[in-house]
């Protein structure tokens, strides 16, 4: 693995999210082949690389949606790996899937109360509202409407504001940007921005590496399941590699 | 009444996506317990209650040992498959179970209160208000449950999405051990208010649960006010009929309707889903 950063012993700020190696299958398929990450507090770290790579596979193993056969996952200093879902969401991390996985037949109200579930959440429940209201305010109007009569962009909105809503420490995202237009491109990259203010710090796995890369802290490349570069925006933007294998967008 | 059996059904089949084979087997249940919890001497609207939980925490220890052993098969064909033995298996041992305890021969119930209700011109038992009001209050009762409260917009979502409700922090297993109960407690009810009206014996489960089945398809899956309004419409239908058609009938002619609905309208009348 290549590194283009100083290394990681020097940087200042704790880690919050640290994975080590992790190894996972699917069946015979190999997904991962010791994958390790670091993921620092208040920062917005991005995976990169093409489809296929194991972006997905990263985010969904610490989310507990897929088994790690080897590794470890660590979670301020607590072993997490191979927990089930719910055990890693009130842990105090929320994934947002790739599918979104609205409620379809469930009002924007509905979702978003369903995001504040675990009871630690749940009891916050007003003030979260107001807070995502106030993040998003077309959903505040939309919010007796059914879930599936959403636009894409809307279900955007309601799939990050539904996450927000239990209260996160750690964000992961996979592929939030995909099929959308330019212009909620841009508007999703800003809510990125404007959750990190808010303490909450961000995985996100991306495929078009160009705009993402704008507003990150820090940047793993994966490739075949594995990490094959890492650096700050700065490094990876410029890096000849990278541009050529990720900005012919 | 009809109402609360199939509710109870849809319950499981909608948010664990099985067969509960067993169903018929909670609502005779239910008449034994209470029916036993009466002749004790207690009161008749307390025993009932009494029942419901008892019956609650009866489908609860079942989801935790005979069903959720298979939750890793959740999803697949032999899923079902595997649910519908398993309480079928149930349905036959607490039907044996009763038949030794209790012997075999029909037992009559006392109504709660006896005499009747004039209403215009029609005269109606004290004993069918009392299950009347019961039922309508339980049915209420749930439907308020499943709107507002946590718990049920969980199991609510848990339908829709399994993936998504885990990922909100939801235990899945807790869930579904809920539903059973609340389903299980439902059919006993039904048992319980309607056992001075047929009078009870072990097999007594069965044809309510043929009737629940037909309203949860009739209503449509997925949908709680389909199967309430379907239940009602077949209540009202098969004492509407007798008036003309003898017993026999009956159940052909509801049959075909259904069969004829479902070739309109595979939904159902207010399905969501199919199948």
């Amino acid at each position: 693995m290549k590194r283009l950063s100083r290394p990681t012993s020097e940087r200042s700020t704790l880690a919050l999210l640290e994975i080590n190696s992790i190894v996972v299958q699917y069946g015979k398929m190999q997904a991962l082949h010791g994958v390790s990450l670091r993921v620092d507090q208040r920062s917005i770290t991005a995976v990169i690389g093409h489809n296929g790579g194991g972006k997905s596979t990263t985010l969904k193993a610490i989310a507990g949606l897929v088994k790690v056969q080897n590794g470890t996952i660590q979670f301020k200093n607590r072993e997490i790996s191979n927990k089930a879902p719910h055990e890693v969401v009130v842990e105090g991390i929320s994934m947002i899937p790739a599918d979104r996985k609205l409620f379809p037949y469930l009002n924007v109200l509905d979702n978003l109360r369903m995001g504040s579930y675990c009871r630690r959440a749940w009891t916050k429940q007003d003030s979260n509202l107001e807070m995502v209201f106030e993040l998003f305010p077309k959903l505040k109007q939309l919010q007796s409407k059914e879930a599936r009569t959403l636009s894409g962009g809307e279900q955007q909105m309601l799939v990050i504001g539904r996450a927000l809503m239990s209260e996160p420490e750690v964000l992961l995202m996979d592929e939030l940007t995909a099929g959308l237009a330019p212009l909620l491109v841009n508007k999703v990259l800003e809510v990125m921005q404007d959750i990190r203010r808010k303490n909450v710090t961000i995985l996100v796995a991306e495929q078009s590496a160009a705009k993402i890369l704008r507003i990150v802290d820090n940047a793993y490349v994966m490739e075949n399941g594995q990490i094959v570069l890492e650096g700050g925006s700065e490094e990876l933007t410029h890096n000849p590699l990278v541009l050529e294998a990720y900005f012919r967008v | 009444m009809y109402v609360l059996m199939a509710l109870g059904f849809s319950l499981i089949w909608g948010i664990s996506g099985m067969f509960n084979f067993a169903h018929g087997a909670m609502y005779m249940l239910g008449a034994y317990i209470s029916f036993t919890l009466i002749s004790w001497g207690l009161n008749a609207s307390l025993s009932i209650f009494l029942m419901m939980i008892i019956m609650f925490l009866l489908g609860v220890l079942i989801e935790r040992f005979c069903i959720r052993p298979f939750s890793s098969y959740r999803g697949t064909p032999s899923y079902v498959m595997n649910c519908v033995i398993v309480t079928l298996a149930l349905a036959i041992a607490f039907e044996t179970a009763i038949l030794l305890i209790y012997g075999g021969e029909f037992k009559t119930v006392n109504p709660v209160s006896p005499g009747v209700v004039i209403l215009g011109p029609f005269q109606i038992s004290n004993q069918m208000v009392y299950s009347f009001l019961f039922g309508v209050l339980s049915i209420a009762a749930i439907g308020l449950f499943i709107k507002y409260t946590r718990v049920g917009l969980a199991m609510r979502a848990l339908a829709q999405e399994p993936t998504a409700a885990s990922m909100m922090g939801l235990n899945p297993d807790a869930i579904y051990s809920i539903t059973f109960g609340i389903s299980s407690a439902l059919a006993g009810l039904a048992g319980a208010l309607l056992a001075p009206v047929y009078s009870i014996y072990p097999s007594v489960g069965w044809v309510s649960f043929l009737y629940a089945f037909i309203v949860v398809i009739l209503g449509g899956l997925g949908s709680m006010t389909g199967v309430i309004a379907a239940g009602f419409l077949v209540g009202v239908i098969k004492n509407v009929g007798t008036i003309w058609f003898s017993g026999q009938w009956m159940m052909a002619i509801i049959f075909g309707a259904l069969i004829l609905l479902l070739l309109l309208r595979p939904r159902g009348l207010f399905g969501t889903r199919v199948g």
